[in-house]
């Protein structure tokens, strides 16, 4: 088949090649201002989409066209469930029927929508955006779904590692709404009314502040003109410029320890360290997630000697794990798992922590972890989906993935130690114990 | 070497030491896998078996601690290596498991397949110790590491649950045992008993070795004829087969308490066929309609229409011939519940299943058969599993069938069902 001529009105589409991993992903911001991706893997048979917003559970005060919201806990959580309830039914089940599975995530600062199929991609994906795009806020499914979440959340106070993890976002801070979880709490979600679900969508629903990511075996200027018409035929423009805000989060912890009975089988030890100076997205906040990740996988990662050590005390085991990650307005290191001894691991914790604050990290450990770094790079697009979730997560960190190896390759072993001691501090620092009841 | 034979993608060798090597060589990953699956009897020392993989990771003779592994595998780009070992019916099954980047996409001469077999082997057969057993340092503290993933299985309330149902729908049976073992038979490892029990898997366990990627089957097949060979081998034990048909009387009802906010419903039905069944895939058709999928009986009705779950779904397992529902429900709503859930089970029985019903399944099992070819590794287990009871199929085959089911095959194997028994985890009084 000839190839058919770019539609005019969706171009330029910007092509992206890595010659490293030999892949190639192409990006359009289209007329109704959604930015979309495409990842064409030829020979696939999965094909997977997902939209996401910039918008979750941490945005609940905002400005938008003149007015100032404040909405309830957990909003963005709820809206991601009834935007599945459309006057067919559930969305859920659509897509079940039509060969294909979706599911939605929301998070502190992002919510996605997606789903995966084999056939029918674009019927799928018109669901897809009609999913998004065209909401259906009825008062008794409002009410119904409340049951249902109510459920969501007691299924997850139920989990230990979610009540030691909740404990510990509380202690990290003071006041910024990261301290709240993700779903709300079982009260706060009753007052959710269907006009304040409505102004939500309304603000953090705008084609402008989405993305779309696909892969799979595709055509991509088929999927940035299916996705400009479907948009278009809603009616949907860009919108009026958004303002959050968020308190100021001082740069101690709320509380420096934190301790929880539960019945549990043996204590569960966390400890994190809050940022106190969040870069701003880009190059910079991706650096110093590099830089932070790198300096945590030289201390404590399972090539260590100091993991090494605590293993064989029994002070630690493979529930173990380290790291860090920011956002623009909060960000943390967070370790920990089960442990017998939660004073001496957190002891033997922070002696280590000392020792490579102060000496740096080794040559050849350095080169060992960045070639480690580069073969997860090397598979991390050998699978359908995690091309898609990828080019998605670097585009709210406005990064190309494809520069992530030469990006990691810089780093140094200064760049590395600055960033470190700048980060693990003793004010910014807290525990949460999980001890058995 | 020359194949002993071909199934669908995969070339099949007989090595010298009597194990089976399936080589699927495909160019559209840069990731090579490597898996050998070690088996025996669930019912024949579990705990022994369950801790072995996590001793022999501790170290091998070559690098014997765990920061010489990491550091070796660091090297190799980032190969990720592990062993555990799992339940598959009644089988207990050492999985030991390396991927790695294909050499291919690496700078020079790279030989990473290579090496990441010959880590493989290493892991399996040539454990750190002074060359009379295993070290006993390290088989303490994994017997002290399983005891507590023992004891912490109850964190995971579902899975608690899950588990807490087929101990007492199996009581007597093999397939009662967790695959981690027990705290009992933990209690009697040591040093000698666990090198005595290693030392009998590699001489009569039957052995299988699957590699998939960007390889060449024949340089493949020469390499791991080389790389596996054992001091003594053979003869390969002969695994006794898993108990499907046991009787069941009257449905048994199990209650216990924790602390809990929300319910955890699980029942277990025995359905009596297997992967070797011609109604196999009737059967996974009928759970399909049932719970496996989002458009099921059981989330469209339990969850959706009732609100009375989050979470409502069933699973087969289809080795030992089970299915199982679960359900994380509301603490007050336990009899609502299973009200609901036989009910829906009784409708599909009298016949009422339909059309929309039918194809919807159609289409997601015509999917999920499909999507197989997308992951080497997904083709890997699903050949292992389905040849341990005998009812390998190509995905051609597998569509064909899904093809054919009909409405009064779903209804015929519901009616084969039988429900053993009925657990609920609820809260403290």
């Amino acid at each position: 088949m000839p190839p058919r001529p770019y539609n005019a009105r969706v171009l330029p589409v910007i092509d992206r090649h890595s010659p490293l991993i030999d892949e190639t992903y192409h990006v359009a911001k289209l007329p109704c201002g959604l930015t979309a991706y495409v990842f064409p893997k030829k020979g696939m048979q999965r094909k997977t989409a997902v939209y996401g917003t910039l918008y979750g559970s941490i945005d609940n005060d905002f400005r938008h066209a003149g007015a100032s919201y404040s909405m309830p806990h957990g909003i963005a959580h709820f809206l991601e469930h009834q935007l599945f309830k459309k006057k067919t039914g559930d969305l859920l089940v659509e897509f079940s029927k039509k060969g294909a599975s979706s599911n939605a995530g929301t998070e502190y600062s992002t919510t996605v929508y997606y789903f995966s199929c084999i056939d029918n991609f674009a019927d799928n994906l018109t669901t897809l955006t009609g999913l998004v795009f065209a909401p259906v806020f009825r008062p008794d499914w409002v009410a119904k779904e409340k049951l249902i979440i109510e459920q969501e959340l007691r299924m997850y106070r139920d989990m230990p590692d979610f009540r030691i993890y909740q404990n510990l976002q509380e202690s990290l801070y003071s006041r910024h709404p990261a301290r709240v979880d993700i779903g709300g709490t079982v009260e706060s979600i009753q007052a959710i009314t269907p006009a304040q679900l409505q102004q939500c969508w309304r603000t953090f629903y705008s084609p402008s502040n989405m993305v779309l990511a696909v892969a799979g075996d595709l055509d991509p200027r088929a999927v940035f003109e299916q996705v400009q018409a479907g948009v278009e035929a809603l009616g949907l423009g860009r919108d009026g410029r958004i303002t959050r805000s968020y308190p100021r989060e001082p740069r101690e912890v709320g509380e420096a320890r934190r301790s929880e009975a539960m019945q549990v089988a043996r204590p569960k030890f966390m400890m994190a360290w809050k940022e106190t100076d969040p870069p701003a997205r880009g190059r910079q906040e991706v650096e110093r997630e590099v830089a932070i990740n790198l300096a945590l996988d030289a201390l404590i990662g399972r090539g260590t000697r100091l993991y090494e050590r605590l293993y064989g005390k029994g002070l630690l085991d493979e529930s173990f794990s380290a790291s860090y990650s920011s956002t623009p307005t909060f960000g943390s290191t967070i370790c920990g798992g089960e442990t017998d001894d939660p004073e001496g691991l957190e002891k033997s914790l922070l002696a280590g922590l000392e020792k490579f604050l102060k000496d740096g990290i080794r040559r050849r450990d350095l080169d060992r972890i960045k070639r480690k770094y580069l073969g997860a790079f090397l598979r991390g697009f050998d699978q359908v989906d995690p091309c898609a979730f990828s080019l998605l997560r670097f585009h709210f960190k406005k990064f190309d993935v494809f520069e992530l190896p030469k990006l990691v390759s810089h780093v140094s072993g200064t760049a590395i130690l600055k960033a470190a001691r700048a980060h693990f501090g003793h004010r910014n620092r807290t525990v949460s114990l999980l001890v058995p009841k | 070497m020359t194949p002993a034979g071909q199934w669908a993608d995969f070339h099949i060798y007989d090595l010298g030491s009597q194990i089976k090597l399936f080589v699927h060589p495909t160019g559209r990953f840069k990731n090579v896998l490597l898996r050998l699956f070690v088996r025996s009897h669930l019912g024949d020392s579990p705990s022994e078996t369950a801790v072995l993989p996590h001793v022999l990771m501790r170290g091998t003779r070559k690098r014997p601690t765990m920061g010489k592994i990491a550091e070796h595998l660091d090297g190799m780009y980032g190969a990720r290596a592990d062993a555990d070992a799992a339940k598959i019916g009644e089988n207990h099954v050492l999985s030991f498991r390396v991927d790695c980047v294909a050499d291919r996409h690496l700078p020079g001469r790279s030989g990473n397949v290579k090496r990441a077999m010959e880590f493989l082997a290493e892991m399996a057969v040539d454990p750190a110790g002074n060359g009379k057993g295993l070290r006993a340092d390290y088989v303490e503290q994994e017997v002290r590491n399983q005891r507590r993933a023992l004891e912490d299985l109850m964190d995971d309330r579902s899975e608690w649950a899950a588990q807490r149902c087929v101990e007492a729908m199996c009581k007597g049976e093999a397939y009662a045992t967790h695959e981690m073992g027990t705290l009992e038979g933990l209690s009697k490892v040591t040093a000698s008993s666990l090198t005595a029990r290693h030392r009998r898997l590699l001489e009569t366990a039957p052995m299988e070795l699957y590699v998939a990627g960007r390889v060449e089957a024949e340089e493949i097949a020469k390499q791991a004829d080389r790389i596996f060979r054992f001091r003594k081998r053979g003869p390969v034990a002969e695994v006794p087969a898993t108990v499907v048909d046991v009787p069941v009387g009257e449905p048994r009802r199990v209650v216990e308490q924790m602390d809990v906010e929300q319910g955890k419903l699980v029942m277990g039905f025995r359905t009596s066929v297997t992967y070797r069944d011609p109604e196999s895939t009737a059967l996974s058709f009928f759970n399909g309609v049932f719970g496996g999928y989002a458009h099921s009986r059981l989330f469209v009705n339990v969850r959706e229409r009732e609100g009375l779950a989050y979470s409502a779904g069933s699973s087969l397992e289809k080795t030992k011939g089970l299915l199982m529902v679960h359900a994380g429900i509301d603490l007050k709503k336990f009899d609502k519940c299973l009200e609901v859930i036989l009910a829906e089970l009784e409708s599909i029985r009298a016949g009422k299943v339909s059309d929309a019903e039918m194809e919807a399944t159609r289409r997601a099992m015509t999917e999920r058969t499909r999507a197989v070819l997308d992951s080497p590794a997904r083709g890997i287990a699903g050949l292992y599993e389905r040849r341990l009871s005998g009812g390998v199929k190509t995905v051609e085959e597998a569509l064909k069938e899904v093809a054919a089911v009909k409405r009064e095959h779903v209804v015929e194997v519901a009616r084969k069902l039988k429900l053993d028994t009925v657990y609920f985890l609820t809260a403290k009084v």
